[in-house]
């Protein structure tokens, strides 16, 4: 052969080589960017003409298993010329299909066969050991880990740092330490080589593990801005978002479901999202897909065990946990997840029982020791509570609800309990003597009319707490700060805001515990399967029937939300609450939903209520309990309830139809005249225009302009409702009586307008009608207790009245609130006290005056009269 | 509900020291100057101004002590020429210092009462004149000529802490409305002083009298509240400091380690019967048996930690009927109702 044939002929042996290592660079880059199909076919052809090369078929592998082709990769590895030398890709494929025993076989086969997926093998199969309930055998292989690291000196490649990473990971279990290294190895797997995704995803669970939401996404965000449609990432990053509780979430699992349509994890996570929002049936489907592809999925035996636990089907629940526990009989997890949804759908005696099972499965369960102790708390149980939850930050210092429990624990010796026949009331050692002296009777009267309207009775006594911290109240709640609620029921406990942890005029304090009390009551009768619409629009409706004013109540922003047509259906009105479109839909669902009740209540009695808690407890549905308390489908409600709400409002929502272009904010006095003129059934513009005459004095045209509006919209209580303006017009021109009746009127309608009743009680004793003027400062304390002008003022009314409980309610009152005259206080209420015939607490409190004053003249004197009547 | 309630026990013993008759000249004459610093706005020139005509016209009407002993010091004399003697220039402050010095008996006491704006820049402490301002060192220098007698400044100022601090000593009464000079936000103590002084709700212990400690005691919580109410931050700490360590507490009480000195500082000698001695000798006797009951009275309270407060009240509640009714003996006396 000549010279030249010969470098021909070298190059075209060449040619083919170069080209192969080209496309081996091309299936690289389309595996690693996500093009899994392309990578597929190019890996595919690559294997045809080099069909020993091991590298290559378990990247063939990983793309199939990364679109869910798992028994295609199962197919390739068992195909392999040298099998030993893949089983560990085969290995993870038969665990995605549940297939563990031959997963164990194929990781042992692949550390047996060594190579360079040999430590991913070992930790594979330690994890393997691990989910099948040996821990203490998996726990041993782990910890061999960390002499690999050491013995290598840092001269460990990527992949096997990532093995490393993952076993220091589990022992963390035991040593909470160890997650930092486990992390540390993950960082050092990431340097050492930038383009490989497996490390970063790793982070990104430990940082979620860890509850560093955050941290996770950021680690996550890595991966993803590389590739899209790493499933892996996608699903930890679902999983971030639904711990955030973010709307993201779905998106992300739908983008993660086209990606890989047979992703297991992913369609569990779905299947307990709709167990959350009590959607059975969605969920036992998804989990059942889910089990198709894997029938020894431990999350999808969980969510279908979930799905049967929550609609009370005991047999099918304790089935299906005894399958997963045949797979693993160490599953804390399973009961761990179940505790949490319990608390989800408010099941908390449920809860406590789930945690318990959790760690009489695994004493290291730390998370179930956790949700142990918090749901006792919630229970009223606080010492088990708290033994409970200092083992579970022992176990994991890494949980901020742990720790933010356990602080919040350490300040109750500051809160002083007060027992009534069926409440303990707990509050601050701040405000105690002053909140109880109005909380205790308010909260007996509520149980006296709940219970006669139940026909139930809670589990006693109910403790009721309530904090001066915002973020303690949160905490109580849900284990961290930022919680948007004032008051929250737990059945037996019910814990909220004390009104000195809001502004003056935020809210009623004694409305919104009202509102709380029913909830017991619900959950008392429903056995806690009340849904959430139905108990919260129920709680509305019973403080419009306690109080006047109480409650909910229509807003501008309501009715504009009605006419717009973005409120939810009935038969959808949980979503108003669980999965809200917008952020207020949340509180006209409120109003909505009680509106509700009092169409029901109006049309066929107040025990249709009734019947359906029961129905709830004996696991009805709400489409049964329409149809057989009702006698209509929720469907046909849906009309009948839309007819209503539109009637109702019909003269409103008339008055909020757009007719033209408003004037622009800037407008003057003239523009808007104009507009309202031209407009004159614009319940916007008479508001504005009549506010803007209000600013300049101009009463008269003020006055007609509000008149207008309350016209359109009589119902109209808010802070800047026509009532108040026009009390204050009328107060202007000395006309008191008239003052007098709008602030009835809008008192009427609102249960936290202070000022309009400190005003409304002022014009009333100009009135010389004190008993008015009392009542309606009984009111304000009931918003905000803590002036001691207020108190004094309504202590003299009640003199006047000859109210001698109610004087001395109010002078007490004052002590209370610890004045600087606190010998002057100690003496009025001492004169009280002895004018109600309370001779024994009159003498100790002038006895507390005089040793302050000794030489208190009037308080000397009183020491004696009260002496003389023989106390 | 199971606590007692005596969380009152910094006042208690205040009647201990002055529910004992006193007499006026025993305790020296009042000498008082108020100084009125640069109001910087129509508003504070305002309020600064009605803050010191309070003051002025009660201690003058309330506490009897002589017109000419009271001087006031303002930004400009022309707002109340009846009132105001000079204005408050750094030259005319301490002329005023130095004139009082000289008429001042060795019992005298000296009452400086501060209203305005303080500051502080690079560790100086300012108090705001027309003109140069004054310094904690002006005062010490003023304040040097009065050796014997018993000072009490009260600064209702911003910065007064830092102000009134060096100034600490033996037989000195300082009352800041701020702890520190940091704190350099406009106060709301000098009102809530004012009226103290002008005796309303401030008599805590309802002797009749109103002692700088219990003027103290109600301007602080007063001040509190206000801002609790007014849900704003607290950027005020009012202090006081009478036992000459430089160290100004926030909880001053009888307790001490601040207090004890301030609760006797009564202004203007005594009113009420309290302090008088009658002559009919009857009703000097029937004082006299009284001023015996209170100091029995006095003696059970010094033991109050000692006992429990059933048996503290019990010990308490005899020596009060006594004392009740020997005032009503002594009512009947003075032809009131017994």
């Amino acid at each position: 052969m000549s010279r030249a044939w010969c470098r021909i002929a070298i190059a075209v042996a060449l040619v083919p080589a170069a080209l192969a290592a080209q496309d081996a660079t091309e299936a690289r880059i389309a595996l690693r960017s996500g093009s899994y199909e392309e990578a597929i076919d190019q890996y595919e052809a690559l294997l045809r003409s080099e069909p020993g090369s091991s590298s290559m078929r378990v990247s063939l592998m990983t793309a199939l298993v990364a679109t869910g082709q798992y028994d295609d990769a199962v197919r390739i590895g068992r195909d392999a010329p040298d099998p030993g030398a893949v089983a560990n890709a085969t290995g993870e494929a038969l665990l995605r299909l549940g297939r563990l025993d031959e997963a164990l076989e194929a990781f042992e086969a692949a550390i047996d066969a060594g190579g360079p997926w040999r430590l991913t093998a070992e930790v594979n199969l330690a994890e393997l050991l691990f989910d099948r309930g040996r821990i203490d055998e998996a726990m041993d292989r782990f910890d061999r880990f960390i002499d690999v690291y050491n013995a290598a000196d840092g001269q460990l490649g990527s992949r096997d740092l990532v093995a490393v990473g993952r076993a220091v990971r589990y022992l963390g279990r035991t040593e909470p330490d160890l997650f930092m290294d486990a992390l540390r190895a993950f960082d050092e797997a990431a340097r050492t080589d930038p383009t490989w995704a497996e490390p970063l995803v790793r982070a990104g669970e430990l940082f979620l593990e860890k509850y560093d939401s955050p941290g996770a996404k950021e680690e996550l965000e890595k991966v993803l801005s590389q590739n899209p449609r790493h499933p892996d990432a996608l699903f930890v990053m679902a999983k971030s978002l639904a711990f955030d509780g973010s709307p993201g979430t779905a998106p992300t699992l739908d983008t993660l479901l086209a990606v890989n349509d047979r992703h297991v994890e992913a369609r569990a996570l779905i299947a307990m999202r709709h167990l959350s929002n009590e959607g059975w049936e969605e969920a036992r489907a998804e989990a059942e897909a889910a089990l198709a592809v894997n029938p020894n999925s431990l999350s999808a035996l969980t969510a279908l065990t979930g799905s049967y636990l929550l609609q009370n089907d005991q047999t099918a629940f304790a089935e299906t946990r005894s399958r997963a526990l045949a797979i693993n009989p160490a599953y804390a997890q399973l009961d761990i997840e179940l505790a949490e949804l319990s608390v989800q759908t408010r099941r908390y005696a449920q809860a406590v029982e789930r945690a318990q099972a959790a760690v009489a499965l695994d004493s290291a369960a730390w998370e179930g020791w956790g949700l142990l102790g918090m749901n006792q708390l919630r229970l009223g149980d606080i010492e088990a509570g708290r033994a409970n939850l200092e083992r579970a930050f022992g176990g994991d210092p890494y949980n901020p609800w742990f720790k933010n429990n356990l602080d919040l624990l350490d300040t109750f010796e500051r809160y002083e309990p007060h027992r009534t026949a069926h409440f303990e009331l707990f509050l601050h050692g701040t405000e105690d003597e002053l909140l109880a002296n109005y909380l205790a009777p308010l909260a007996e009267e509520a149980y006296d009319s709940l219970s006669r309207r139940y026909r139930v009775d809670p589990t006693l006594p109910v403790r009721a707490e309530l904090f001066p911290n915002h973020a303690d109240f949160s905490v109580r709640t849900l284990g961290e700060a930022g919680l948007g609620a004032l008051g929250v029921s737990f059945g037996r406990v019910l814990v909220m805001d004390s009104p000195s942890a809001r502004q003056v005029g935020d809210y009623n304090w004694a409305s919104v515990f009202w509102h709380e009390l029913a909830h017991t009551f619900h959950l008392a009768l429903s056995d806690n399967r009340v849904p959430r619409w139905f108990s919260e629009g129920l709680a509305v409706h019973e403080q419009r029937k306690a109080r006047e004013g109480w409650g909910h109540q229509p807003s501008i922003q309501f009715l504009g939300a009605l006419r717009e047509e973005r409120l939810k259906k009935v038969s959808e009105l949980n979503d108003g609450f669980m999965r809200p479109d917008y952020p207020n839909q949340v509180i006209f669902s409120y109003y909505q939903a009680s509106l509700v009740f009092q169409l029901i209540e109006d049309t066929y009695g107040f025990d249709a209520i009734r019947n359906m808690l029961v129905g709830y407890r004996d696991g009805l549905s709400t489409a049964q309990l329409f149809e057989r308390e009702l006698g209509v489908s929720v469907e046909d409600f849906d009309e009948t309830f839309d007819s209503y709400i539109h009637d109702r409002f019909a003269t409103p929502l008339a008055g909020l139809v757009p007719l033209g272009d408003p004037p622009g904010p800037e407008a003057g006095i003239d523009d808007v005249r104009a507009f309202a003129q031209a407009h004159p059934g614009d319940l916007v513009a008479r508001l504005r225009l009549g506010s803007m005459l209000f600013r300049e004095q101009r009463w008269d045209a003020a006055e007609e302009e509000f008149r207008a509006a309350l016209r359109i919209f009589p119902e109209y209580g808010g802070l800047d409702s026509p009532y108040y303006f026009l009390a204050r017009i009328h107060r202007e021109r000395g006309e008191l009586d008239q003052a007098q009746a709008a602030l009835a009127r809008l008192n009427a309608l609102s249960e936290s307008n202070y000022d309009a009743l400190l005003l409304q009680s002022e014009i009333l004793t100009e009135l010389g009608r004190p008993g008015e003027s009392a009542a309606a400062l009984d009111k304000a304390v009931q918003i905000w207790p803590y002036e001691i002008d207020l108190h004094t003022r309504l202590a003299d009314l009640h003199a006047e009245l000859g109210n001698g409980q109610g004087e001395v309610r109010e002078r007490a009152a004052v002590v209370a609130l610890d004045p600087v005259d606190r010998a002057e206080a100690l003496y009025r209420l001492a004169k009280a006290q002895h004018g109600a015939g309370d001779f024994a607490s009159a003498r100790r409190s002038v006895m507390g005056a005089l040793a302050i004053a000794p030489n208190y003249d009037e308080a000397l004197e009183l020491l004696l009269l009260i002496r003389s009547n023989g106390s | 509900m199971t606590r007692g309630r005596l969380a009152y026990l910094p006042l208690l013993a205040i009647g201990l020291l002055v529910s004992a008759p006193t007499d006026a000249s025993a305790q020296g004459r009042t000498h008082a100057v108020l100084i009125v610093g640069l109001g910087g706005s129509a508003e504070f020139r305002e309020s600064f101004h009605a803050e010191a005509a309070t003051i002025y016209r009660a201690l003058i009407d309330v506490h009897g002590v002589p017109a000419e002993n009271v001087t006031y010091l303002g930004e400009k004399v022309e707002v109340d020429p009846d009132m105001i003697a000079m204005r408050s220039t750094r030259a005319n402050v301490l002329q005023t210092f130095g004139e009082i010095a000289q008429r001042a008996t060795p019992m005298d006491r000296l009452l400086v009462v501060m209203i305005g704006h303080g500051t502080a820049s690079g560790g100086d402490v300012q108090f705001n004149l027309p003109g140069p301002d004054l310094t904690p060192g002006d005062f010490l220098e003023g304040l040097a000529a009065f050796p014997t007698q018993t000072l009490a400044l009260v600064h209702t100022g911003s910065a007064s802490g830092g102000f009134v601090a060096p100034l600490s000593g033996p037989n000195r009464i300082l009352v800041a409305a701020t702890r520190t000079e940091r704190q350099l936000n406009a106060t709301e103590f000098g009102q809530f002083f004012a009226a103290a002084r002008a005796g309303e709700g401030a008599d805590l212990d309802k002797d009749e009298r109103v002692s700088l400690l219990e003027a103290f005691l109600y301007s602080r919580r007063e001040v509190e509240r206000l801002y609790e109410d007014e849900n704003e931050m607290l950027t005020e700490t009012a202090v006081l400091d009478d036992n000459g360590d430089g160290e100004l507490s926030h909880d001053a009480g009888l307790a001490g380690p601040d207090g004890p000195l301030a609760a006797t500082f009564v202004l203007g000698g005594v009113s009420g019967t309290a302090g008088q001695t009658p002559d009919d000798p009857e009703l000097a006797r029937l004082y006299q048996e009284r001023v015996e009951i209170q100091a029995r009275i006095d003696d059970v309270r010094a033991l109050r930690d000692q006992m429990d407060e059933t048996r503290y009240l019990d010990a308490l509640e005899p020596l009060l009927v006594e004392l009740a009714l020997k005032n009503r003996e002594i009512r009947a006396l003075e032809g009131g109702e017994g």
